[in-house]
């Protein structure tokens, strides 16, 4: 057996500063036509003022009195943490299109870096464009519309949310992206974004409490994460106890926000893993088959 | 006909010898890889957009047709030797590079590069190798500068800002790119977009080097620049590694030791001088005529004493061709091909006798020409 010319192993170092390479790269080619991207931003805006024109021509509902701010704190932080949530869970699949259609793919999967690297890497820099958006919606909404900053919240509770929402909501894309090879969902969208991402902008509470819905749909939004993590970061920054709850996590004989945190847990605990799983084995397939960089 | 392979057995005896055995850069053994070649639903179509649901549905129970990519490739590249692997379009050379940079898994066989199992060892190989390939340049960002791109790949192999500003500095000047360095590479012209790849190559400095077809698509101008820095950078270097190519001269000039590849196996393999060895027993006769029917060819190739005989086109108005004979001997032979394309109506431009190409061993080993 031949002996190898020692090469040396990236330490964690090295894969950080691959990571924030990616970071930058993405970002210096989102921000390369400045045109399209202040475009772009000013869909955002659009949304912001939209929503705020909304709360200032009124919307006193009872499930939102326990924030102070009213509806434009509950629909504006309920837009900046969906932003957040959905660039989570589309950045790996955009990700992954991104370097397929580009033909990068190949290039980059032959470098050291690995293959958590190689998707962590792809979907970075829309995390970077992400918190852009959520700075505009909430400190355009405090400029212009009256949006009034958390003041009796508790941000390590909000951190304790964030965190394993933003893991479940990640395993998720890593599932969609898993279904470019396996499912041949190379087209724009795959199937588990979008289930998610409808289930999540109708049902979950982005735009208006769950309680007004027919109960006869309600039901869906307790299937996705986003839903426990508005609730428990609204709960989180408003300190707002008497925010009504989804009704079947009101009837659980704990704190709403302890129902939260615990489902995202778990739901994390299920997700990533398994999601993880789905994309490996769709990677691995696409290597098999020889789909990696080629329509067949 | 002495075609030199290197079977698993004859690399089973090196290793017995033990530490007189070589040290491999590459090493292949009976690898295989296929491919579905097309897929079709059992039943008719006509669904409209429902189609990709029932598609998927039923993905696992289509009748799937295979093509055989790498039918058993035994290969091994020695530590400091650039290796030319010459064939056809289509032969799997690409493929083979493929699979060597874990891009794609091998179904069968095991395959090492720098001792590392390609399967097992995915991450020690990629590592130790680096694949430039001949349409990559579009790999790159577009929207970045070319020193920026290459600032992203050294950072992706782990080298300190230190290390990529000295080596990028260094391999632009050397590549006559310096001056490009902050242009993007949709503004440079094909030579230099594949020195932009070699530049990348060149900077990161594997042990193991794979180059597909880097002189593809060049002008005669460009594929001279590519060569010479393959020459002086890397095979000076001593960087192993493996080179496909279709074009002989890339091959002879490039490569002290070469293999010939037709359907997705070795079928030769030696330095170039062996290889036209392998031939020395037949006479090669390069006739320039009309274009040649392909009864035509048959017939000569029917006639005593040619063993071999096929056509290319010859020049790009598409009015002559080349017809190359092996044949016994060069005193009966010329005339009998001459007498039988006249009979024929065939012009024959010119009849010369040439010396074996690698380009003949080819035709000796598959019958059929490279291109």
């Amino acid at each position: 057996m031949t002996s190898p010319v020692p090469i040396r192993p990236l330490s964690t170092r090295q894969q950080l500063a691959a990571l924030w390479v990616f970071v930058k790269r993405d970002f210096s080619l989102l921000t390369r036509f400045k045109t399209s991207y202040v475009t772009d931003l000013m869909g955002t805006v659009q949304q912001l003022v939209i929503y705020a024109m909304i709360a200032r021509f009124g919307t006193s509902l009872p499930e939102i009195e326990g924030i102070p701010g009213g509806y434009v704190d509950f629909v504006l932080t309920g837009l900046a943490l969906n932003i957040l949530l959905t660039s989570a869970l589309t950045g790996p699949y955009l990700g992954l299109m991104e370097s397929f259609w580009s033909n990068r793919i190949e290039i980059l999967l032959a470098s050291p870096v690995r293959l958590p690297g190689f998707i962590t890497g792809l979907s970075a820099g829309k995390y970077l464009d992400a918190l852009i958006q959520v700075a505009i919606v909430l400190v355009g909404g405090w400029l212009f519309f009256g949006f009034e900053w958390p003041s009796g919240g508790n941000l390590l509770l909000f951190l304790v949310v964030l965190v394993p929402a933003l893991v479940a909501v990640i395993g998720l894309g890593l599932a969609g992206a898993g279904m470019v090879y396996l499912l041949d969902a190379r087209g724009g969208q795959d199937p588990v974004q979008f289930a998610v991402l409808t289930i999540s902008s109708l049902v979950a509470g982005v735009y208006f409490p769950i309680q007004v819905l027919p109960r006869s749909v309600q039901w869906l939004c307790y299937l996705v994460p986003q839903t426990y993590a508005l609730d428990g970061m609204r709960r989180a920054l408003f300190g707002a106890e008497s925010l009504a709850a989804p009704s079947v996590i009101a009837q659980m004989p704990f704190s709403p926000l302890v129902v939260d945190v615990c489902v995202l847990v778990v739901y994390a605990a299920v997700a990533l893993p398994l999601g993880w799983l789905l994309f490996r084995h769709g990677m691995e397939l696409a290597r098999t088959d020889g789909r990696l960089s080629r329509w067949l | 006909m002495v075609v030199k392979r290197e079977s698993a057995a004859d690399v089973a005896q090196k290793e017995v010898v033990g530490a007189t055995a070589p040290q491999y850069a590459v090493e292949a053994y009976g690898v295989r890889k296929r491919f579905i070649s097309r897929e079709g639903l059992p039943i008719g179509w006509g669904f409209g957009d429902a189609h990709w649901i029932i598609s998927s549905l039923i993905k696992y129970r289509k009748e799937r047709q295979w093509k055989e990519a790498l039918a058993g490739v035994d290969l091994t590249v020695r530590r400091g030797e650039m290796l030319g692997l010459l064939g056809p379009n289509g032969a799997g050379k690409t493929t083979l590079l493929r699979c060597l940079a874990t891009l794609l898994r091998i179904d069968t066989g095991v395959a090492y590069v720098n001792g590392y199992d390609v399967v097992r060892q995915p991450d020690e190989v990629k590592l130790s190798m680096n694949i430039v390939g001949s349409g990559q340049w579009s790999a790159f960002d577009w929207g970045l500068t070319v020193r920026q791109n290459l600032h992203f790949f050294g950072t992706l192999y782990g080298l300190s800002k230190a290390e990529r500003n000295e080596r990028i500095d260094k391999t632009l000047a050397w590549l006559g790119l310096h001056e490009r360095a902050n242009d993007r590479p949709p503004t440079l012209s094909a030579g230099e977009r594949q020195r932009m790849l070699l530049a990348k190559a060149f900077m990161i400095r594997t042990p193991v080097c794979f180059l597909d077809e880097p002189t593809v698509g060049l002008d005669p101008d460009g594929a001279y620049q590519v060569r010479e820095f393959i020459t002086r950078e890397l095979v000076g270097s001593g960087t192993s590694g493996i080179l496909t190519t279709h074009r002989m001269s890339d091959a002879e000039d490039l490569c002290a030791r070469v293999a010939i590849m037709d359907r997705g196996r070795i079928v030769a393999a030696g330095t170039p001088r062996e290889l036209k060895q392998s031939v020395g027993e037949r006479s090669v006769l390069e006739v320039r005529a009309e274009p040649v029917p392909r009864e035509v060819v048959e017939a000569v190739r029917r006639l005593s004493g040619v063993w071999a005989a096929v056509t290319a086109p010859a020049g790009e108005d598409g009015l002559e061709e080349s017809l190359r004979v092996h044949c016994e001997d060069l005193d009966a032979t010329p005339a009998r091909v001459r007498d039988t394309l006249a009979a024929s109506g065939v012009v024959v431009h010119s009849m010369n006798a040439e010396e074996p190409s690698l380009e003949d061993v080819f035709i000796a080993v598959t019958n059929r020409r490279i291109d």
